[in-house]
């Protein structure tokens, strides 16, 4: 397995990358879900029956689970406490993501923004860990 | 409602994660061919880390459905949360301070979201 090995970088930036991908596609789905105006357990027809809803929701669903796969090929040559902080990095692409996509368009705001970074400096803080450093195997 | 999904959300993450690194470290590391490989993703663990992500993803949908997802997604960071509590309560491991602190920035970063 000596290719996914050197690879790992790139599949961990793949993973990232297709996590915020699969969230943003999934929150247009539901955008699109909430425009047909249906409700109760007709919501669930329309998701099949409005090819807009369930593209979109394919395509989310299809960068979610190609996020695992990567993730899951990355976490053999790294340990989780050096690969998870990088996760961290989706929070920052998915709101930048719902901001800017015009499809999305969600308000930017301070306090949001604030509040993404704390949560970021608090994921450096439980992931790190002096010992396992000799294990990055970078 | 829907903090009480993104709830349950987390904690179907959390356990998809734990079984997901439990798969890749018995079988996955050891393949060395492409049918070894395949063998090696439908062992249990990978199954139940399927069926688990597959739950929380169902649930997220709903979750979508009704917050912004700038909003709803960082929600998802309460997982280290959940597993730094089960790892000191449960399993009894010491953890660090500088863990706790994490938490502590995580907890208040999501009361700064949860305002909005």
């Amino acid at each position: 397995m000596n290719r996914i090995q050197s690879n790992a970088i790139f599949l961990l930036g793949m993973s990232i990358v297709l996590s915020a991908c699969a969230q943003l596609f999934m929150k247009i789905s539901m955008i699109q879900l909430h425009d047909t105006g249906a409700s109760g357990t007709s919501l669930l027809f329309q998701i099949i029956e409005n090819s807009a809803v369930l593209l979109w929701l394919l395509a989310g669903l299809a960068c979610y689970a190609l996020s695992m796969l990567c993730w899951l090929f990355a976490l053999i040559k790294y340990e989780l406490s050096f690969a998870y902080p990088f996760l961290g990095i989706t929070y920052v692409l998915v709101y930048l993501g719902a901001v800017y996509w015009p499809q999305i368009g969600e308000h930017l705001s301070w306090q949001r923004t604030a509040g993404i970074v704390l949560i970021l400096i608090g994921v450096v803080f439980v992931n790190y860990n002096k010992s396992a450093k000799q294990d990055r195997g970078l | 409602m829907e903090y009480a999904l993104i709830v349950l959300v987390v904690v179907l993450t959390s356990l998809g994660q734990v079984l997901q690194k439990l798969g890749a470290d018995r079988g996955l590391k050891d393949a060395g061919s492409m049918p070894q490989l395949i063998a090696a993703l439908f062992q249990w663990e990978i199954i139940l880390a399927v069926i688990c992500l597959a739950s929380a993803i169902t649930i997220w949908l709903a979750v979508l459905y009704m917050m912004d997802v700038s909003k709803a997604f960082p929600f998802i960071s309460l997982g280290f949360v959940v597993v730094l509590l089960a790892a000191r309560f449960y399993l009894r491991e010491t953890i660090p301070w500088t863990r706790w602190l994490g938490v502590v920035f995580i907890v208040a970063g999501i009361s700064l979201l949860a305002q909005t």
